[in-house]
């Protein structure tokens, strides 16, 4: 073999070897203390047709409880309208001898919380189900828990051509009897269950674009009413954030549909694209049952639960009822709302929540060294091999 | 025919009637937007009443959001005038009327940008007709509204 040939391959094997010490070291790789990745792993075929008869299930099961709970919120509720009384009411299921105990206090948070949402006589009354039955344990023949085993979750059903007026909401509280639920952790989630509900409470029935919009992405971005209340941290960075705190667990953010992430990456259109995501189709469903928040490939807008208490806050009330009863397409109804490009408006929201991820390529500097040491290699050894074979 | 010394009492009759008659059909105890709806449809009952015009039966109360519609079916009787007047919230913007014999066929209409519309017809068919209430614009939504019907006998020209 000509001595030429083997310095070449010698060089060509020293090159990938150095390519390969560099590029594909597992440096990123989230270490095995890390969140749970499985939770952010898609699930299989069969867990998903399971899980989707589990919510059809559950569906009729709600359509149910909400029919027969808004006969027993009727009177009370007619009662307060006709005095012009805070329009919210309460019917709360549970064992007898927890609900005489539980009765007052809850109906003391229920008026409090109310009022601080700014909220008295309102057109769209709100009917609060509290569930207090204990899950897990062994119930009487009959009793939801015999009946069901598998706990109800949180669920709205709004206002609609049978009852205009009333928006009901349904809460389990499943832990209340137990002595060491804090009445600040009640307050909380009962606040966090009034959700769009609230927000019709306070504006009216949206329009129907607005209405189908946010029916269609499962009224994500309404899910928080505390427009009284500064912003606070969003419970998913700390997920996301890897333990320096600076890097991210790259395993959850590809968790996240691409729009998402390109939105955390301050990209206007994406952006625009999550923001306006379920714009121009016509969900009819009036009954709504939250997704899990940890399905991450349902969450649009990272922090999305407060997208409208920020765009109000934006906006102030009259735009905001503007935007609320419009007919117009949703960007461009929340860009004449905002004063501004939604997309730049969404980028900035999106700024203030988390940082933004770097989604071009960032070379460090001990990864592109090697690359200009190799090319100084090859080159060396070309000009070395042309000047050896130069004719004297 | 009445003879013409008994016209003004009749008509005195009559809005004394209708003052009676329309609180009468508005017994149901509501909220807020309820009360304002109704006090709007009192105030209207007068001016009726001073163009002959009594109530055919108790008034209509619903409420829609923007771009919905309820539809009512009325009974009305050949060779009479009528007056169908719709009332409604103070967050409400627009409310039309349509009055119509069956679903292709209309028979008159308010669908200007007021929202107190009011359709006056004169029958020459006796029946069944339906007239559609449409909440055009509502601020906030569901906007109450009111729709009453009034009648009289057909004024004959000498």
């Amino acid at each position: 073999m000509a001595r030429g040939l083997i310095v070449w391959i010698g060089a060509a094997v020293l090159a990938c070897a150095i390519i390969a010490f560099v590029y594909l070291t597992p440096s990123g790789y989230p270490s095995s203390s890390g969140p749970p990745v499985a939770w952010f792993a898609p699930v299989t075929a069969e867990r998903a047709r399971a899980r989707a008869l589990a919510a059809e299930w559950q569906a009729v099961e709600f359509q149910l409880h909400f029919m027969e709970s808004r006969h027993r919120l009727e009177p009370e509720l007619a009662r307060r309208r006709e005095r012009d009384l805070p329009s919210v009411a309460l019917v709360l299921d549970g064992p007898d001898s927890l609900l005489r105990i539980a009765r007052p206090g809850l109906v003391a948070t229920i008026d409090s919380i109310w009022q601080e949402l700014g909220l008295g006589t309102t057109k769209i009354a709100v009917g609060v189900i509290l569930d207090l039955w204990p899950r897990g344990s062994p119930g009487a023949p009959g009793t939801p828990q015999a009946l069901g085993q598998v706990p109800l979750g949180d669920a709205l059903l709004f206002p609609d051509s049978t009852d205009r007026s009333t928006c009901l909401t349904f809460v389990t509280l499943p832990f209340y009897a137990r002595p060491n639920s804090s009445s600040a952790h009640l307050r909380t989630e009962l606040k966090s269950s009034f959700g769009p509900c609230a927000w019709y409470a306070r504006f009216g029935t949206p329009s129907a674009r607005v209405r189908h919009w946010l029916g269609a992405r499962g009224y994500d971005l309404a899910r928080s009413s505390e427009w009284g209340v500064g912003r606070t941290d969003y419970w998913l960075l700390s997920w996301l954030r890897d333990q320096t705190g600076r890097g991210w667990e790259w395993p959850a953010v590809y968790g996240f549909a691409p729009r998402t992430v390109g939105c955390l990456g301050s990209r206007p259109a994406a952006c625009v694209d999550a923001v306006r995501d379920g714009d121009g189709g016509s969900a009819q469903s009036r009954l709504l049952v939250p997704d899990s928040p940890w399905d991450l490939r349902s969450i649009r807008l990272i922090g999305g639960d407060h997208y409208l208490v920020d765009v109000l806050r934006a906006a102030g009330d009259d735009r905001f009822l503007e935007f609320w009863n419009t007919t117009l397409p949703i960007d461009t109804a929340l860009s004449v709302a905002l004063k501004m490009p939604v997309g730049d408006w969404t980028v900035q929201w999106q700024q203030g929540i988390m940082p933004t991820i770097p989604l071009t390529p960032i070379l460090r500097l001990h990864e592109w060294l090697p690359g200009l040491f190799v090319i100084g290699l090859a080159l060396g050894l070309v000009v070395i091999l042309v000047r050896r074979r130069e004719v004297r | 025919m009445l003879p013409p010394r008994l016209a003004p009492i009749a008509q005195s009759l009559g809005l004394c009637a209708s003052l009676v008659a329309l609180p009468a059909a508005l017994t149901a105890q509501g909220d807020h937007w309820d009360r304002q709806t109704e006090a709007a449809l009192r105030q209207a009952a007068p001016l009726l009443a001073d163009q002959g015009f009594q109530p055919t039966g108790p008034a209509r109360l619903g409420m829609l959001s923007v771009d919905e519609s309820e539809q009512v079916t009325i009974s009305m009787l050949a060779g009479r005038s009528y007056a169908i007047v719709g009332v409604c919230d103070q967050d409400c913007g627009n409310l039309d009327l349509v009055l119509s014999r069956s679903t292709r066929q209309e028979v008159a209409s308010d669908r200007g940008d007021g929202n107190v519309p009011i359709v006056k017809v004169t029958t020459a068919l006796a029946g069944s007709y339906g007239v559609k209430i449409i909440m055009t614009a509502c601020r906030m939504g569901p906007c109450r509204y009111g729709v009453a019907v009034y009648s009289k006998p057909v004024a004959r020209v000498p």
